[in-house]
């Protein structure tokens, strides 16, 4: 193929430098971390009010007479404006790294959970209850490999806004694994138990909370 | 100043750090997709939840194109699987490099697409690794394509350009700086207590033991100076790339530039970065993660530096091999 007169590898290196210095443009706007698409609702969430009290009092500490309400109201006003200025800024790339999935976004342990969850499994075997398994607890530990691999543990996960969408098919499969497993077991229970982190010299946590219940019997034959 | 950026892209070195990237980020990947075969994962992650998968986004028929694709050619999850294994054995040994890398990343997209929680940060990072990879000449040496084309497994070492190198160092340091300024929470904080590493290891799903013990006196103290020097080592990658100029310009004056190549900056960050991800490792469950980004970490060095280092690996387990050799004689 013959290449034009004009295009010169001048010409050719420039572009190619343009094109990178895009590529890192992007790149960092994308990486930049934002609140998100923070609403008033997330301000509800147990972890999300928490760090909010903590910043309360930090700059009340410091002087300032803010309430927890117009806290709350100027950062959700904030987080929005910041994500639509950043929705519009990264329009020409979402398409490309979406079906590349090359998004940036590194948020990692950002918020450290003080109300973390853990994945319980029960099975109905026979006449009694049995707990299976209970995450970070030696004694409950069946199958504990596989669900504590990071792809499985991040279908049932949770984050601040509550379960993964792959939640329920994650427990529906695996009530499947355990009464194949357990020929003798009617009714597999998955739930998640919140359990609060306290810090040394804080009193002790109250009675962990149980949510999330799915349960599952075997299919008739 | 546009004059010299444009240079910068253009320069050229031998593309054996990135072909070191090449083959470390597919050995941890090919571990991971091992560890998925073996737990018997592929319907679970990426079948439609009719076919025993578990997302309601894993659609046949409105789902990406590639997972359409796969699906109308009736290869099914074990098949989606196969199609990862294989370009990544390719990409790794370096046979028909390139294609190998377009076509896993495309195909390693779609399965975030069908499943997005499994698909964590550290798959984004490799893929975008990996797609960067694919851009260069990673593949000409230590590779099948090198032995293809010049009859060496080691290629002939020719210069190449350089910018994916520089491409691969930069995501690196954005990645870091961006995990260090998303970490709002007070608890990384001073005023917070720095209590967040305390908080982490304390989580009994990524905790691989019981570290209740943490809460003592002199441990708890030990976990707040580590959350600090965490917080502050990830904020402070983007002095990477200046300790990078100031190596380049060593014969300028200046006492900072005198100060980071005195110090020898990179290797201090990097033994941290290790330090760092190994203790992830040994403490925490988090998978390929620590791995992965140590995988990334030979693209911060000059090929020369990268093959100084894997000669002196080698002449050190061969002088090992001569001597147990000369043992059993």
């Amino acid at each position: 193929m013959r290449v034009p007169s004009w295009f010169s590898p001048g010409l050719l290196r420039a572009l190619r430098a343009g094109v990178i210095a895009l590529v890192v443009l992007f790149s960092v706007i994308a990486a930049i971390p934002t609140p998100g698409n923070f609403t008033h609702e997330t301000l509800k969430q147990p972890t999300v009010r928490e760090q909010l009290l903590l910043w309360l009092r930090i700059l009340n500490v410091l002087g300032s007479s803010v309430t927890e309400q117009e806290l709350g109201d100027g950062y959700v006003a904030f987080a929005q404006g910041l994500q639509r200025v950043r929705r519009t800024l990264l329009k020409p790339y979402n398409g490309l790294s979406r079906i590349t999935g090359t998004q940036q976004g590194w948020a990692l342990f950002a918020t450290p959970d003080t109300r973390p969850a853990r994945l319980v499994v029960r099975a109905r075997i026979g006449k009694r209850v049995r707990l299976l398994y209970r995450s970070g607890d030696a004694e409950h530990d069946y199958d504990a490999d596989f669900l504590e691999y990071r792809r499985v543990r991040a279908l049932y996960n949770p984050s601040r806004s509550g379960p993964p969408a792959t939640y329920a098919g994650f427990a529906e499969r695996l009530s499947e694994r355990i009464f194949d497993a357990f020929p003798d077991a009617r009714e597999v229970t998955v739930s998640l138990e919140y359990n609060r982190i306290t810090l040394p010299g804080e009193a002790e946590a109250g009675e962990a909370e149980e949510a999330d219940k799915l349960s599952f019997r075997r299919k008739a034959e | 100043m546009i004059r010299r950026f444009v240079e910068l892209f253009d320069e050229r070195e031998p593309p054996h750090a990135l072909a070191a990237v090449r083959i470390l980020v597919a050995l941890v990947t090919l571990f991971d997709l091992a560890v998925i075969a073996l737990s018997d994962l592929p319907a679970w992650l990426w079948a439609p939840l009719a076919e025993g998968g578990s997302s309601p986004a894993a659609d046949a028929a409105t789902g990406p194109l590639v997972y359409r694709l796969i699906w109308g050619l009736g290869f099914g999850a074990y098949g989606l699987w196969a199609i990862l294994l294989l370009s990544l054995l390719c990409f790794g040994a370096g046979f028909f490099t390139r294609t190998a890398g377009f076509v896993f990343v495309f195909t390693y997209a779609a399965t975030a697409m069908v499943n997005d929680p499994a698909d964590r940060g550290i798959d984004r990072a490799i893929r975008i690794m990996v797609l960067i990879l694919s851009f260069s000449a990673a593949g000409k040496v230590w590779s099948i394509d090198a032995w293809r084309k010049t009859g060496s497994f080691r290629g002939d070492g020719a210069p190449e350009s350089a910018w994916p190198r520089y491409l691969v160092f930069a995501q690196l340091v954005l990645t870091y700086a961006a995990a260090g300024l998303s970490k709002g929470s007070p608890l990384w904080l001073p005023w917070g207590g720095y209590v967040a590493l305390y908080v982490i290891l304390r989580d009994p799903v990524y905790a691989n033991a019981d570290y209740s013990f943490l809460a003592e006196p002199l441990p708890f103290f030990i976990t707040q100076c580590a959350t600090a020097v965490t917080h502050a080592w990830e904020v402070c990658a983007p002095l990477l790339l200046l300790a990078a100029h100031y190596r380049r310009t060593a014969d300028r004056p200046g006492r900072l530039r005198a100060l980071f190549n005195r110090v020898h900056f990179r290797e201090v960050y990097v033994t941290f970065g290790v330090i760092f991800h190994l203790s992830l490792a040994f403490t925490m469950r988090l998978g390929i993660f620590p791995f992965a980004m140590l995988a990334f970490y030979p693209a911060l060095f000059r090929p020369d530096e990268v093959t100084g280092f894997v000669d002196r690996v080698r002449s050190f387990f061969s002088k090992c091999w001569a001597r147990r050799r000369l043992g059993a004689a």
